[in-house]
């Protein structure tokens, strides 16, 4: 017995080891890392590192540029935010319609499902690409534009600062749906043919009772998943700037997933502390904020007491 | 199928009829706006050079002319410092990381979760919730935002700017995201009377994971790497931020656009580029769309 159970230790333990070691040195080490240069200040002279202490300088900084200077972080907390709001009210009805007209075999599900996922296989960075050579200047648009209006001047959109940031939110609702339409039709799926016959014979009757009442419940831990780590990435998410602009988007269509980005990859370590600090100011409050979703998320499952 | 006739028959009359017509209207024009840019990637990278192009943009090229992907793949290469010194990376060397990349990193961290899931799914040990708790948190608390603190931490521990040991570190929280969630999910399903027949037989642990288990959820983890494999192909900021001397295909493709005139491509050039960083993934998604399309599911946060 002892042996069996010195075994299965063995083997977990075999499992676990390399994983946890992953964990522990880039995960926690990255947080005790933030915790750890999030009070320093790192300078050059000449060409030795100066570290230098400065208490809780880098979040004055960031909490300064936030709402008294209100310079490009605070637009970029903002987008941040808007993004993720536009998100929420344009694709997420158009995600679970889709979803279920998929699911009900209408009409091309096939061919759909298929074409839908070519986002997926061309993924963000060629769509955005082609996206942003086809309405830029030397574009098959612009040379429409010229065919028909030869005296006039073609400004890409993505240049037109009227219509940058519509630009930037059309490209990702219009490039999110591929895993949303996977993921939603196969949860569908997953419902037992007989609870759907049963609520049909209690009086379910026509598609908007049986999504509202039926699959919409059934489905509600996978579309709570989406909505909670959806939450979760909000300040993470770049929408894809660097592909449009390389790091020279713009100021006012920055947001905090580009910003982070940008502050590591130019500023050097002189503002690791900076950017550290409004990393770590990002995640305490993503983090409650999430967690509360999450707790909401539970407390309202209609699966829960099914399950 | 008529919209009267569906399988999981319902019927659909009036209003509801009309609506289903219009989604089905928007989802056609949603395909063709996902098809059309393919389309023109496509007849573009054909044509006869930038003038064949500007003198029509939209339609069939005259004749085939294949000479643009030779043209592409002999001007493009990168510029990039590796170990200190600054060298050109030519195409093949660029295709070579895209395959190392995206081969070695979908499965590493897959196999890696498929692991976790298992023990954690599986066995009770101390602790054992305490992970999937852990998992669960980290999902919801991104490391991305604290992306300096990681970059000092990968400068110093030999992973950064080292494509081998950052593929063998990438997998940072294994026991973590929604390919761990399906994971547990899909082991949670099987039954442990698989197991307890391995051990009547005189099998261990080993043999009841490589032998019985692991064959079994095979097919949703390959629907997953491919899924994985794709993005990877794709990926090209994580070479940007973390491999800037391993520059690979992606890369080289998003500098041969930013920088045309450096390297004189014409736009037949650089769609013909594109459609060769494609062919890979499509060859990949028709062999495996069935899998893709049936077994990637994910369900809730909750144990």
């Amino acid at each position: 017995m002892l042996k069996r159970d010195r075994k299965k230790n063995l083997f977990v333990i075999s499992f676990l080891a390399f994983p946890m070691f992953l964990f522990l040195l880039y995960w926690v080490g990255t947080h005790i890392t933030s915790v750890m240069i999030v009070f320093q200040k790192f300078t050059y002279l000449e060409g030795a590192r100066v570290r230098t202490w400065v208490g809780l300088e880098n979040f004055r900084l960031f909490f300064e540029a936030l709402f008294i200077t209100k310079d490009v972080m605070a637009t970029a907390f903002k987008n941040s935010l808007l993004l993720y709001l536009l998100n929420l009210v344009i694709a997420w009805p158009l995600y679970i319609t889709f979803s279920y007209y998929l699911f009900k075999k209408f009409y091309g599900h096939t061919a759909i499902q298929i074409i839908v996922l070519i986002p997926s296989m061309l993924a963000g960075f060629i769509m955005v690409m082609l996206f942003k050579y086809i309405i830029g200047i030397n574009g098959p648009i612009a040379l429409l534009y010229y065919k028909i209006n030869p005296e006039g001047i073609f400004v890409s959109p993505l240049l037109d600062n009227r219509y940058q940031f519509g630009t930037i939110v059309f490209y990702n609702i219009w490039m999110s749906f591929a895993t949303s339409l996977i993921i939603y039709p196969n949860a569908m799926r997953a419902i037992s043919q007989d609870v759907i016959d049963s609520a049909r014979i209690d009086g379910v009757k026509g598609m908007f009772m049986e999504l509202r009442h039926v699959i919409l419940p059934l489905i509600f831990p996978t579309l709570s998943t989406f909505l909670i780590t959806g939450f979760a990435g909000i300040m993470t998410n770049s929408a894809n700037l660097h592909t449009f602009f390389e790091w020279d988007a713009p100021e006012s269509l920055y947001n905090m997933g580009y910003m982070i980005q940008r502050l590591t990859m130019f500023g050097g370590e002189q503002v690791y502390g900076y950017a550290t600090a409004a990393g770590l100011v990002i995640a305490m409050f993503t983090m409650p904020l999430t967690y509360f979703l999450k707790w909401i998320f539970e407390k309202y499952d209609p699966t829960r007491d099914s399950v | 199928m008529s919209m009267e006739k569906t399988k999981k028959t319902i019927v659909i009359e009036g209003i509801e009829k009309a609506l289903m017509i219009t989604v089905a209207v928007i989802l056609a024009l949603y395909c063709l706006s996902l098809l059309l840019p393919i389309y023109w990637m496509l007849v573009t990278s054909l044509k006869d050079g930038q003038l064949a192009y500007l003198e029509n943009p939209f339609g069939l090229p005259t004749g085939i002319r294949l000479q643009n992907f030779v043209d592409t793949f002999g001007r493009l290469y990168v510029q990039a410092v590796r170990d200190g010194s600054m060298a050109y990376y030519w195409a093949d060397v660029l295709v070579f990381n895209s395959v190392v990349y995206s081969v070695g990193t979908s499965f590493w961290s897959l196999f890696l979760t498929t692991m976790c899931a298992y023990v954690i799914s599986k066995y009770k040990f101390r602790g054992r919730r305490f992970l999937y708790n852990m998992g669960v948190f980290v999902m919801l608390f991104p490391i991305g935002a604290e992306l300096a603190a990681e970059m000092y931490l990968r400068q110093r521990t030999f992973t950064y700017n080292n494509l081998y040991t950052y593929i063998l570190t990438s997998p940072t929280a294994a026991f973590s995201g929604v390919n761990f969630m399906v994971m547990y999910a899909a082991f949670r399903s099987l039954s442990w009377n698989y197991a307890e027949a391995v051990f009547l037989d005189g099998g261990g642990h080993y043999t009841v994971f490589f032998r019985i288990m692991f064959p079994m959820i095979s097919p949703m983890f390959m629907a997953w790497y491919m899924l994985t494999f794709l993005g990877k192909w794709n990926d090209y900021m994580s070479f940007v931020i973390w491999l800037p001397g391993y520059p690979n295909l992606a890369l080289g493709m998003f500098y041969f656009q930013e920088l045309a005139h450096i390297y004189r491509a014409s736009t037949p050039m650089i769609m013909a580029g594109f459609t060769v960083i494609l062919v890979p993934t499509v060859v990949l998604f028709l062999l495996s769309r069935r899998l893709m399309l049936t077994k990637i599911n994910v369900g809730g946060l909750k144990e």
